[in-house]
């Protein structure tokens, strides 16, 4: 027996109850459909903090008979508190009443309801009949508004009367719901039954463990895939120079599909964190995150301006200057960190975004090696790094209910990434890693990796 | 015969009534806006507005449909064509059935002759007692017809099947999308719609099918009868465990031969005396001792029996039900709901409609009280408007009037608001006048539910059934000066036209589709 809050979430036919159902629950497999009469039977669905159920929500279908039903409620009065369940007695071999018997069942299991309307159209009786028939239960209970449009002439009549049926009355949409919304919402349950508060304090404060956690490894898994990305290249051999034009773009090919493999696992994984388990979820053709990763719009589009780059390849050359200070044990008084600053700063304002360096080498017993990657370009982990988090960003963000994949991010020209509005401080931190990785040291990679997974789970959070 | 009386009884054939289902179901897919403009310009206008007997003008529409429409034509040409083919079909099995079957019983070795009795009692007494309740089915008087046909046997078959298929929609309901289970309610509705409007033609194509296919099956037996006597040596004889005397055998005989007897006498169309004695087949005594006159005496009877008993029947009920062919489509009612639309578009860009699209078509300030050009009918029949009390609470009841009175192009006076409460309909309803006409009011911002379902229902029973119902879609009012809008809202339209389908009522329609 469950002992986790219940809520039904009721209403007339198509108002987005089982929409509301997916973004609380968290839950895409929610059958949600444009058309009303999708919800044909009673549906449950826990919203999990990690593997521990903390509240269920079940999914019912639209009333179907609200006048009749309100009448036989008036007419049976006496009854008392078990009407409801004699309503069902009563009408369950009535093929006409499934969906009210439906419906009215989890009511006899203590559950709270979440009346849902879309308030942009005008109130009719047939919804002052169900408000009645809600407020005849006595059940704890909350009216929910979900507007569909931006029609808010008829909100006030809404209000009036759910005043007079509803403890409690909020606005959700279950469309563009992101995490805060959700929390608020939970937040707000409490008010509706004293008893739950409890249980519904105790399930938040799990779910923001959760979140926390579900940041955390997702910042863990950018560095992670952002290591990957910056180590990746691709060699072969060959026994003499005459394929050697062919045998580059086959591995630059190569290359270009490393990457795109490492994203497509970042992206497997990130929507496997927060739970979006439906395959058809991808991105529209004109998103910035669907571009190739070297394509012109990308890095229009994603890394930093113009002076970060700057400041970005001078801490990158920079590091590579003191290099040769540290091997001179000092005595250049930090020369060539200047100058490595200096040439820094000027190469990455001016490098393109050439997929990746191609290196030669000839093997001394004959023949040749040919080396595509890694990506030596400033701006490249930038982007990447880009890339990574409005993926991230947006689906730590999805409500479970939309149907639609989009990411609104404006104009090409402008730069769109999170990393566009970095400080040097935060510059430093990722250039730090960058380095190490670059340099291929285990211990400084372990170190900035801490530092940047902090950076990240600050933009995430 | 007169000009109007002759348009009165403009002839359908079979071929036609399909062929304007067709066209229906084609246009079923396309705007009101199209079809209005393609068939006002088929001028078919002046007969409608005249008053002009509807079975001519859609004859008239059906026939230039088809002129304009070679993909109309050849898609109503392979549905009647198919049909067609079907009755063949039938015929032709019936033929093989009866070819085949009778060839069996007149399997003979030379040890046993064919048992008379046998093939008479399958090829001959039975279908004449099939023929005889047949006649009684058609001589019954109406009420007893119907109650053996809708009788307790009926209801107890009826109760099985609605229970199965409750079951059998229950379990797939949970299979299917809410989509497809729309699609499937209306595919049963288009069903319920067919078996209501054509059930009674239907039925009579398919007995005409039926009693070809039966007529077959005897020139079947018949040829086969002919062919193993004409090309092979066959001994038919009678035999019984009874004590049974030859005279009573050949009194049965001749009572069964008397239709023919007059033509074909004693010896010739039937055994006589001595013939049916000589061809009692004892087997102790095999049949070395009997005359082979005798034994061959019996297949004229049996021809002329399969001629008699089985060809002449059926090809009466043959031509019978062709008649009734007919009279069904004398009888079809072109005031169902799709033609009555079909009406409307022949008329040229009708007021009502201009009206909607001006009102469509402007801002948010713009209503269908858009200045009509043409002025109220101030005469005829009324309309009667039901509307749910509940509902109207919401409106002005003047303001309700006046908006449908210019939907019908009919002063407000002639359109008389009737409230019903829990959805009963019985008491209100009450005693229609002559060519009154029924529309029943709905909110357009709300899908269907099962009451509104129940509430159509409970009127069409409280009505004719063949009385038209107009369902008419209530839209949000625009703003302050609109007290009453009927632009249904356009989110849950497919779902009003899906809901009107899955009804099944012929003569139910969607009055403003928004379209």
């Amino acid at each position: 027996m469950k002992t986790i809050p219940i809520f039904a979430i009721i209403g007339h036919p198509n108002e987005g109850k089982s929409s509301i159902v997916a973004t609380l629950a968290q839950d895409d497999s929610v059958a949600i459909s444009s058309s009303p009469g999708e919800t044909v039977q009673l549906q449950r669905f826990d919203l999990k903090a990690g593997h521990e159920a903390v509240i269920e929500f079940i999914d019912t279908p639209g009333f179907q008979n609200p006048q009749t039903t309100l009448a036989w409620f008036r007419k049976n009065e006496a009854l008392g508190e078990t009407r409801v369940q004699r309503f069902i007695e009563t009408h369950r071999k009535d093929p006409d009443f499934h969906h009210d018997c439906e419906l009215l069942r989890p009511l006899l299991q203590g559950a709270g309801l979440l009346y849902v309307v879309d308030a942009s159209r005008p109130m009719t009786p047939v919804d002052v009949a169900e408000m009645e028939i809600l407020r005849l239960t006595a059940c704890p209970r909350m009216a929910l508004i979900n507007p569909k449009s931006g029609e808010t002439r008829f909100l006030e009549s809404w209000k009036t009367a759910f005043r007079q049926h509803f403890n409690s009355v909020r606005t959700f949409n279950a469309q563009t719901a992101r995490y805060p919304d959700r929390i608020e919402l939970l937040e707000a349950l409490k008010s509706i039954d004293q008893d739950w508060e409890p249980a519904l304090s105790r399930a938040i404060e799990l779910l923001r463990l959760d979140r926390k956690r579900a940041v955390d490894r997702t910042a863990e898994a950018i560095v992670d895939y952002l290591e990957q990305a910056l180590r990746c290249s691709c060699s072969s051999f060959l026994d003499k120079e005459s394929g050697g034009e062919l045998e580059r773009r086959r591995l630059e090919d190569e290359y270009r599909k490393k990457l795109e493999k490492i994203e497509r696992r970042f992206r497997d994984e990130t929507r496997d964190i927060y739970g979006i388990r439906r395959v058809s979820v991808e991105l529209p053709k004109n998103s910035i995150l669907s571009e190739d990763l070297f394509s012109e719009r990308t890095w229009q589009a994603l890394g930093l301006n113009q002076k970060q780059l700057a400041i970005a390849g001078a801490l990158l050359g920079a590091g590579i200057g003191a290099g040769a200070d540290i091997a001179a044990a000092g005595i250049t008084f930090g020369v060539f960190a200047s100058i490595g600053a200096a040439l820094g700063a000027g190469s990455a304002l001016w490098k393109g975004k050439d997929l990746a360096r191609v290196k030669i080498s000839h093997l001394p017993l004959g023949g040749l090696k040919l080396t595509v990657g890694p990506n030596v370009s400033d701006r490249f982990p930038f982007i990447q790094l880009d890339r990574f988090l409005l993926y991230a960003l947006f689906i730590s963000n999805w409500a479970h209910a939309r149907q639609e994949t989009s990411v609104k991010l404006g104009g090409g020209e402008v730069k769109q990434g999170p990393s566009s509005a970095w400080k040097q401080d935060e510059l430093k931190r990722v250039t730090r890693f960058v380095r190490a990785v670059r340099k291929g040291n285990g211990e400084e990679i372990e170190a900035a990796g801490r530092e940047l997974r902090q950076l990240l789970a600050g933009v995430l959070s | 015969m007169s000009k109007p009386e002759k348009q009165r009884r403009a002839r359908w054939r079979l071929d036609d009534l399909i062929a304007y289902e067709c066209a229906l179901a084609k246009d079923d897919h396309e705007e009101w806006a199209v079809l209005r403009e393609r068939d006002a310009a088929i001028g078919l206008a002046a007969g409608v507005e005249s008053g002009g007997s509807r079975r001519w003008i859609l004859r008239q529409w059906l026939r230039k449909r088809l002129e304009q429409d070679s993909s109309l034509q050849r898609v109503a040409g392979s549905v009647s064509q198919s049909l067609s083919v079907a009755g063949q079909l039938l015929a032709g099995a019936g033929f093989l059935v009866g070819l085949g079957a009778a060839t069996a019983a007149l399997a003979y070795n030379g040890q046993a002759p064919i048992n008379v009795s046998a093939f008479f009692s399958v090829f001959i007494l039975l279908q004449a007692l099939l023929a005889v309740v047949l006649l009684l089915v058609f001589f019954m008087p109406r009420r007893w017809r119907e109650f053996f046909a809708f009788g307790p046997l009926f209801r107890f078959l009826r109760w099985i099947l609605e229970g199965a298929f409750n079951r059998i929609q229950a379990m797939v309901g949970r299979i299917l999308t809410g989509e497809q289970r729309q699609e499937a309610a209306e595919v049963a509705g288009s069903a319920r719609r067919a078996v209501s409007l054509h059930g009674s033609l239907s039925k009579w194509v398919a007995f005409v099918k039926i009693q070809a296919a039966a007529l077959f099956f005897n020139f079947g037996a018949l040829a086969a009868l002919l062919f193993a006597v004409v090309f092979s040596d066959r001994a038919f004889g009678w035999q019984t465990t009874l004590q049974v005397s030859g005279e009573s055998v050949h009194f049965l005989v001749r009572l069964v031969a008397l239709p023919w007897s007059w033509l074909y006498g004693e010896g010739v169309g039937y055994p006589d005396l001595s013939q049916v004695q000589g061809s009692r087949i004892v087997l102790k005594e095999g049949i070395q001792t009997l005359q082979s006159g005798n034994l061959s005496a019996w297949w004229g009877f049996l021809a002329l029996g399969i001629v008699c008993y089985g060809i002449l029947p059926r090809l009466v009920f043959y031509v019978l039900g062709k008649w009734q062919v007919r009279a069904a489509l004398r009888r079809f009612d072109f005031g169902n709901a799709a033609s009555e639309r079909l009406m409307e578009r022949l008329l040229p860009r009708s007021s009502r409609f201009v009206a909607e699209e001006v009102a469509q078509g402007s801002g948010p300030g713009a209503t269908e009280d858009s200045p009509p050009d043409q002025p109220l009918v101030e005469s005829g029949p009324g309309i009667r408007c039901f509307c749910a009390a509940e509902l109207a609470e919401s409106f002005d009841h003047d303001a309700l009037r006046q908006a449908l009175g210019r939907l019908w192009r009919k002063h407000e006076a002639f359109v008389k608001l009737v409230f019903y409460e829990g959805g009963r309909m019985d008491a209100p309803v009450g005693e229609l006048r002559e060519n009154e006409q029924v529309a029943i009011l709905f909110e357009s911002w709300m899908p269907p539910i099962r009451e509104h379902d129940r509430q159509v229902k409970s009127l069409r029973n409280a009505l004719e059934p063949h009385v038209l119902i107009k369902l008419v879609l209530l839209g949000i009012p625009q703003g302050e000066d609109e007290a009453v809008s009927l632009r249904p809202e356009r989110q849950y339209l497919k779902t009003w036209k899906s809901f009107v389908r899955s009804i099944g009522d012929p003569y139910l329609m969607l009055e403003n589709p928004g379209e």
